[in-house]
């Protein structure tokens, strides 16, 4: 269901709920207020009516005692009875005809005699005929009555009055009055102010019987009479009447079914039920009218809110709908639609906000499609790039694998020359192990027979000569040592050379070292000072520690003109410290780094005296470091002399990873 | 006169070995390679021997060991004489059956005060 209809469908009902409950509130007050007005109107037409009976009543009993008063009548009927002739009895009823004459209603008079027989009478059929039987007669003999009703033979509602003849104190008899009721039903019958149907009812009581007797119904009988009915009979209103006195309702139903507004009054006198009523057709009828008109209206008013429903529905929900179809339309990428809303309430402002939106929208859109254009230009241009770059990259992966190509080949060469050069290196071990042969076989000559010719094995010679073969000598030492030193670097920069280990003690090593050098101190005069840990025992290359302290020693005689050398030994626990000091020359703080590097000799006054390799204290570094697993330092001052340290462990094997400096 | 055989293929250091042994009183026999070594030795069965590691024809070790096979050398005192040492080169020529060890080049004092020690030891 849209919008649409949802609305006008609640307008309808609205308005219908609204007209429904108008309509049956003022109809249900209408007939409130009409039956109200039309059952007071009855109210009042039966309370005329009890009044009316009441004074033909009591009019009854007046004219009646105004007859039995008479003294004339009273007289005839007491000769009479004392002497029954006939002359008394027509001196009654002449006077009862006089009666009869001067009251209008009257219609018979008789004068029955205390045994019923009537004795006298205006009607000649009743003289002699007996009543003693009669309700009058009875009722009659002590009070009068004038409520006992009869019908004649014509059908007409007639009332016998009837009172006691009384004279002195006796009763003689029984005065009785036929009375015509035709007021009464005149009264009964008179239905102005009663409209169509509207009528009075009465019914009464047959003494001594089951039978009542009642008047006809207007509605039904048309013609007014007079009949008799059982109680069962007597329908509601007037069995109301009956056993209830003064009602009145609007919901009784007549004798004929025929559903009725009654109100009913007891009449005591007559000992008689009275009913006024009308049909409720009649009753109701400007209620059915207005019920009428009233549904004229209300169909009026559904139609007129029908169409304005439908129309208040259509004014709202049309530019919503049409908004409807707008967003509907935008949703499914239509931008150029236009918000054709111009209402001026809320939805003409949602219309407006609208259509900015799509303003807002297109423009958006707009700048969107313009920076997906230059997305795509840019994607186009990124995968131009792409492109040109995986050529460059096919082109740089050729490249690339020509370059490993060129590798591959390189390191075949490098391969080749890695082979070439193992194979060099082989001949240059040759090379060392055959110079270290060839080169040192004509020096020991050299050395060995000038030894020999210096000892003067092979003779005396001058002090001359003496002097020039030990020139020979020395040179011929000296080359020896700066062969074996090139080897000794070779060899440890080939990482060839072998090691030896023994355990031995340091004390033998360092004598062994000042005893193979003692001619040149002894030639120089110096003091050694020697301090040396008793039983110090090391384990390592012994031939190589000794060539280490040698090399210290050597430098300290070379380099000292006079003084004293003093060699050291400190027992550090897991290592050994020895200490070769002078008292030479020194050096300089800043060559400290230098002296340890490979052909370094350092500018002295003695480097021509002093013969040197150059390689001494490079070779000693590299055997404490590489062989001995130690190291050196040196401390010294200029021309104070200096102090050279070696430090190594004591067992290299056991001094796996805390090797020192 | 104690008798010494030098077995050495170098003509001057074997002049200059025999000169100093014989100055000092030795009786000399030569030998310039490693097969007369054996074979000299066999034949005049010297007091000691100088066997220089350096030979030709073959190493002084297996002179070495072919000389300590026989019965009769088998006590001769041997003196190995080398060439400035490899490292630890006294160490095994003394385990392979060296009584001694000389290095070159060869100092008149320290040769016979070596050699002394040796034969003098023995007897």
């Amino acid at each position: 269901m849209n919008i649409y209809r949802k609305l006008a469908l609640s307008f309808i009902m609205i308005s219908l709920i609204g007209i429904v409950l108008i309509s049956i509130i003022s109809y249900l007050i209408a007939k409130k207020s009409l039956s109200d007005q039309v059952l007071k109107h009855l109210e009042s037409v039966a309370s005329a009516q009890s009044d009316t009976l009441d004074i033909f009543y009591s009019h009854n009993i007046e004219k009646l005692e105004l007859v039995s008063s008479r003294t004339q009548l009273r007289l005839s009927l007491k000769d009479y009875i004392t002497n029954p002739q006939y002359r008394y009895q027509d001196k009654m009823s002449r006077i009862l005809r006089d009666a009869r004459s001067s009251i209008k209603d009257f219609k018979d008079i008789s004068v029955l005699a205390m045994d019923g027989r009537v004795v006298a009478s205006t009607n000649l059929y009743e003289i002699g005929r007996n009543h003693i039987d009669e309700e009058y007669f009875l009722r009659g003999q002590s009070d009068n009555v004038g409520d006992i009703f009869f019908l004649d033979g014509e059908n007409n509602l007639m009332m016998h009055i009837a009172g006691p003849l009384i004279l002195q104190k006796e009763t003689l008899g029984v005065i009785d009055v036929t009375v015509d009721m035709k007021a009464i039903s005149l009264m009964i019958n008179d239905y102005s102010e009663l409209g169509e149907t509207g009528y009075t009812a009465i019914t009464k009581r047959i003494n001594n019987s089951d039978k009542y007797l009642r008047s006809s119904s207007r509605i039904k009988d048309k013609i007014p009479y007079y009949f008799f009915a059982n109680f069962n009979d007597l329908g509601e209103v007037l069995k109301s009447a009956l056993l209830k006195g003064a009602f009145k309702s609007i919901h009784l139903i007549d004798s004929g079914g025929e559903p009725v507004l009654a109100v009913t009054q007891y009449c005591e006198r007559f000992n008689m039920g009275l009913a006024v009523k009308i049909s409720r057709a009649e009753a109701f009828a400007p209620i059915s009218r207005l019920r009428n008109i009233m549904i004229l209206i209300f169909l009026f008013c559904i139609i007129s809110s029908l169409i304005v429903s439908f129309l208040l529905a259509r004014t709202i929900t049309d530019p919503i709908v049409r908004l409807t179809d707008i967003a509907r339309r935008i949703s499914e990428g239509d931008l150029e639609v236009e918000v054709n809303v111009s209402s001026k309430d809320e939805v003409g402002v949602l219309a407006r906000s609208f259509s900015r939106m799509v303003k807002y929208l297109k423009r958006d859109i707009s700048e969107r499609k313009h920076t997906e254009a230059e997305v795509r230009k840019l994607n186009e241009e990124l995968e131009q790039r792409v492109i040109e770059r995986t050529s460059q990259l096919n082109e740089s992966k050729d490249a690339l694998l020509k370059l490993v190509d060129d590798l591959n080949k390189a390191a075949e060469e490098l391969k080749t020359a890695n082979e070439r050069l193992q194979e060099l290196d082989r001949l240059k071990s040759m090379f060392i192990a055959s110079m270290s042969h060839e080169l040192r076989t004509p020096l020991n000559s050299i050395i060995g027979f000038t030894g020999i010719i210096l000892q003067g094995l092979s003779g005396e010679i001058n002090p001359e000569q003496r002097d020039q073969i030990r020139r020979v000598y020395r040179s011929g030492k000296h080359l020896l040592a700066l062969i074996n030193d090139v080897i000794d670097v070779s060899k440890i920069e080939a990482g060839k050379i072998d090691i030896r280990e023994e355990t031995f003690e340091v004390f033998d090593v360092i004598q062994e070292a000042v005893s193979t050098l003692k001619p040149e101190i002894e030639e120089k005069g110096l003091a050694v000072d020697m301090d040396i840990c008793p039983g110090l025992k090391v384990k390592t290359d012994r031939k190589r520690f000794l060539q280490c302290i040698l090399n210290f020693l050597n430098n300290a005689v070379k380099y000292t003109i006079k003084g004293r050398i003093g060699i050291h030994t400190v027992d550090l626990g897991d290592s050994v410290e020895v200490a070769v000091s002078d008292t030479g020359i020194g050096i300089d703080e800043n060559d400290f780094s230098e002296i340890f590097k490979p052909f370094v000799r350092l500018d002295s006054p003695l480097r021509t005296a002093a013969l040197g390799t150059g390689l001494g204290l490079y070779l000693t570094r590299k055997l404490a470091t590489d062989v001995l697993k130690g190291s050196v330092s040196v401390k010294s001052q200029l021309g104070e002399g200096s102090t050279f340290f070696i430090k190594i462990p004591k067992d290299t094997n056991s001094l796996n990873n805390t090797l020192e400096g | 006169m104690k008798k010494a055989l030098v077995i050495e293929d170098n003509e001057d250091n074997m002049e200059l070995i025999t000169f100093i042994l014989e100055k000092s009183g030795f009786i000399t026999i030569r030998a310039e390679n490693g097969n007369k070594g054996v074979e000299i030795a066999m034949k005049e069965m010297p007091d000691f021997i100088l066997l220089d590691i350096q030979l030709p024809d073959m190493d002084g070790t297996e002179v070495l060991k072919l000389i300590r096979k026989s019965n009769a050398m088998a006590d001769i005192p041997i003196i190995a004489v080398t060439s400035y040492a490899m490292a630890g080169d006294r160490e095994w020529l003394l385990e392979s059956g060296c009584n001694g060890y000389i290095e070159k080049p060869i100092n008149p004092e320290t040769i016979l005060s070596e050699i002394n020690q040796v034969i003098g030891g023995r007897t």
